[in-house]
């Protein structure tokens, strides 16, 4: 289908994100990222809650410094009625934020630049993988959080992050190995083979 | 007829385009000669907007409709529209409305038989397309647009039902698409790497303002091969004029997001004067329910989509918490967020101070609006003339837009479009 031709509609919109939000929850291995619906607030199309069962660090307050192990994190995006024109919000609970260079203090996310080849799965995607401190998705260069950049750098040269195999957070897919096909016999006498041409 | 027009010497045809309505949007170089030509051609219902005012060195290169040194500080739409007025048919009407092009939604636009844009900015001539592209086919004007490159000069009328104006335009020209680039000062363009100012005659100018005076005439007399053109004048040493038929392009972003409603709901008033309560109202008369979210409107401009309105907040000089803001995200500027106190005392905003983020919502309910919000009229809270109005009806039990009871419709004000009859200024 050619780009052009598909024009979305508010209802395509919606079916569009519906189906997003499917092939979200089946990328991702359920016992260790669940997702559920939680009550939209006005004006949002959905809020959805994550809950990674992930070692990870985590601050309490706006202003706390000092990370501190968490055996799972939560976090939640609310999508706005203006999605995708308008950039869904990523954030934690107050008093559970993730400890990352790419949080702000406020608790919320910092999800890059939102462009028109930006989407929820890419969103998602890089959260999860900054709550395993997976160093690349970590932007010093453009800080939410500057006060842990010190902690960050020197538990990644320590090895401490990434806290979790980023493999794992995927569900595993059971392709299977497809047959080969199978090879034809040759003729014996080689007399269907037809001849080459003789140079004129 | 007026003394100003003789039938003997003028083609007949031009009195069929009495009744036309075109409407010019920038009435600098190029739209203050397009306007000229437009009255000369006896088009007899002319709107043209602009927010600038009229400075002494515009003089060279605009029309000598706009008088040096009469006109100086005049805003250039309604200053032409007076000069305009006095030359112009008899049963004409020329109207100059002194306001932003972001002011206007789909609907504004949806009766004129053409759109002129002489913008210098790509992200206002996005904006209306995207617009323009919401407008129902049926009622979707021309879009003429164009505009001068050195001595170059160019003009596109598009119809809707193939390219748009985003299709003509290179992504990587949109950087930093709200720099304006000719009337309100020096042009400059990056050449091999190097900033260079462009200068550019009125002559350019002109020449571009007749080539789309050439489309308009050739649309209303339904000549072949006028609509979904492209129409290129380069001057010495090889001067030359070449007729190109654009493509739509595969992979524009406003193709794809923008497109009418399926249905539209109507009622009376227009956003200036409708409240917010009053449009709550209306809404539950026709939805025969109070379960119901107005979505904030959604402005996109610059690649940025705005989708809020700024409740509180706390004063960007002071510091003070501030309450019943209520300004649309898009409208809203450092220096609006300044108590009455700082105001009165001239105080300037910080911009080097970190201030915490105000509360922004995107949507308003019967249930939890404040009594001064209801009290706001439609255009001070975002809405613009001719916008659409997102109604999402939701049971209160409802929890997010994937139960099947969640309904959206789309309304607008009938009396928007009547508006631009007597909109003189809009701030």
């Amino acid at each position: 289908m050619v780009a052009s031709e598909y024009r979305v509609t508010y209802e395509d919109s919606v079916e569009a994100l519906k189906n997003e939000l499917r092939e979200i929850k089946e990328t991702y291995d359920p016992n260790i990222v669940v997702i559920e619906n939680e009550r939209a607030p006005e004006g949002n199309l959905c809020l959805l809650k994550f809950t990674v069962k992930v070692p990870s660090f985590y601050l309490e307050t706006e202003d706390d410094t000092n990370p501190k192990p968490a055996s799972e994190m939560k976090f939640y995006i609310q999508v706005p009625s203006g999605f995708p024109k308008v950039k869904p919000l990523v954030f934690y609970p107050p008093n559970h934020r993730l400890a990352s260079v790419n949080v702000f203090r406020n608790g919320h996310q910092c999800i890059d630049e939102w462009k028109d080849s930006s989407s929820l799965d890419g969103t998602v995607r890089k959260t999860l993988l900054d709550i395993i401190h997976d160093p690349v998705v970590t932007r010093y260069s453009s800080m939410a959080n500057s006060s842990l950049e010190k902690w960050q750098k020197q538990k990644t040269e320590e090895g401490v992050l990434p806290t979790f195999e980023t493999g794992r957070l995927f569900r595993k897919k059971n392709i299977g190995t497809p047959e080969l096909p199978t090879r034809k016999p040759a003729s014996s006498s080689g007399k269907n083979i037809p001849p080459l041409p003789t140079r004129r | 007829m007026s003394e100003t027009f003789n039938s003997d010497k003028l083609p007949d045809y031009f009195r069929d385009f009495v009744g036309k309505k075109v409407a010019i949007v920038g009435t600098g170089a190029v739209g203050s000669y397009l306007t000229e030509s437009s009255i000369k051609m006896e088009i007899g219902q002319l709107y043209l907007f602009d927010m600038d005012s009229f400075a002494a060195d515009n003089t060279a290169k605009h029309s000598c409709l706009l008088r040096y040194p009469e006109d100086v500080g005049k805003n250039k739409a309604r200053a032409l529209a007076d000069r305009a007025k006095a030359i112009m048919v008899e049963e004409g009407n020329v109207v100059g409305i002194d306001a932003n092009i972001t002011f206007f939604g789909p609907m504004a636009f949806s009766e004129m038989d053409v759109v002129v844009l002489a913008l210098d900015n790509y992200a206002a001539k996005i904006y209306y397309n995207q617009i323009w592209l919401q407008i129902p086919e049926k009622k979707r004007p021309i879009l003429i647009f164009g505009g001068t490159l050195l001595e170059n000069a160019q003009s596109n009328c598009l119809d809707g039902k193939e390219a748009c104006l985003r299709c003509l335009l290179d992504e990587s020209w949109l950087g930093e698409s709200e720099k304006r680039t000719s009337c309100s000062g020096p042009q400059f363009r990056v050449v091999d790497g190097v900033q260079e100012v462009v200068k550019t005659t009125g002559q350019a100018s002109r020449i571009s303002a007749d080539l789309m005076a050439e489309q308009i005439r050739g649309f209303f007399l339904g000549i072949d091969n006028v609509r979904n053109r492209r129409i290129l004048y380069s001057p010495y040493p090889n001067l030359s004029f070449s007729i190109v038929h654009p493509m739509r392009r595969a992979d524009c972003p406003d193709c794809r997001q923008y497109h009418p409603p399926k249905e539209i709901l109507y009622f009376d008033g227009n956003v200036c004067d409708t409240t917010v309560g009053e449009l709550f109202s209306k809404v539950s008369e026709q939805l025969g329910s109070d379960e119901f979210e107005v979505n904030i409107p959604v402005v996109e401009f610059a690649k940025v989509g705005y989708g809020g309105l700024i409740t509180s907040g706390v004063c960007h000089s002071c510091g003070k918490s501030m309450k019943h803001i209520y300004k649309h995200e898009f409208r809203t500027y450092y220096k609006d967020i300044v108590c009455d106190e700082c105001k009165k005392a001239g105080k300037e905003v910080k911009f080097d101070a970190e201030y915490p983020k105000g509360e922004v919502i995107r949507a308003i309910s019967p249930r939890t609006v404040s009594q001064e919000l209801l009290q706001k009229k439609l255009f001070e809270v975002g809405w613009n003339v001719g916008s659409y109005i997102s109604v999402t009806e939701k049971p209160a039990d409802a929890m997010d837009v994937f139960d099947e009871r969640v309904k959206h419709y789309t309304f607008t004000c009938k009396g928007d479009i009547e508006l631009l009859e007597y909109l003189r200024e809009l701030r």
